[in-house]
């Protein structure tokens, strides 16, 4: 029977596997056909932006640029949109980092904790936290 | 579905995933989920009394019938005692941690 799955992402791409992990399995339960909403909280709202990246040489070493560049997890979160699931951030969190006015990834919506969050919990079965 | 959440805070002042914590509490019980909220670890730091947000917060959420609950040995690893806290957390032993959460739907640790 497909539930409802809501995720509290803590963690950005960068500093651990976490992310890589949460959008991961947030793939795999859409395939099963249940239904995710997930929540960017804490550094994870770093994941709701689109990229803005420099014109010209990056000077970054090529082998780290290869390590770099699979951890980054901005296109599955799109894809995670298209694929329908729903997905919001904390623009709080989004203001202490100085990126709220950004571009969001296709399909990022605007949230906050006190309204978006608690209303992913009414209707979810699963409440699974992601992130250190 | 879920009702109510144990949300668990073991990050101290400073470290953004404490705030986080108490404002997921606040978020839960404020939208009428029954909400517990449990101190342990590092976390405990943020009970002592300091001036600022984490305090602020925690004041209104008890005052508002929020429960809030520290575990007794890390406040004992820490050298403080119930009498270094604030008025209105309940002091726990370990052992009591795994009713409080089988008692919730859901369990979230920061």
């Amino acid at each position: 029977m497909p539930k409802s799955i809501t995720i509290l992402l803590l963690s950005g791409s960068a500093e651990n596997e976490d992310a890589e992990f949460a959008t991961r399995l947030a793939e795999a339960a859409l395939a099963k056909g249940h239904k995710v909403q997930m929540y960017l909280f804490g550094n994870a709202v770093n994941l709701s932006k689109k990229e803005v990246p420099i014109e010209g040489d990056l000077h970054i070493a090529p082998r780290l640029l290869e390590h770099i560049e699979p951890t980054k997890n901005f296109a599955r979160i799109a894809r995670l949109c298209e694929k329908g699931a729903d997905i919001s951030t904390c623009h709080t969190n989004e203001h202490a980092r100085g990126i709220e006015s950004r571009e969001y990834v296709d399909g990022v919506k605007w949230g906050d904790v006190g309204g978006t969050f608690t209303k992913y919990l009414m209707v979810s079965d699963v409440l699974l936290s992601i992130g250190h | 579905m879920i009702n109510s959440a144990c949300l668990i805070v073991s990050k101290p002042l400073g470290v953004e995933a404490s705030a986080l914590g108490i404002r997921t509490a606040w978020a839960c019980h404020e939208s009428g989920f029954e909400t517990k909220l449990l101190y342990a670890e590092e976390g405990v730091w943020c009970l002592t009394n300091t001036p600022g947000y984490h305090t602020s917060m925690l004041k209104d959420l008890i005052s508002e019938d929020g429960e809030v609950f520290v575990t007794r040995e890390d406040l004992e690893k820490r050298g403080l005692t119930e009498d270094d806290l604030f008025e209105g957390v309940t002091v726990i032993d370990a052992e009591e941690v795994a009713a409080l959460c089988e008692d919730c739907d859901t369990v979230n640790y920061f």
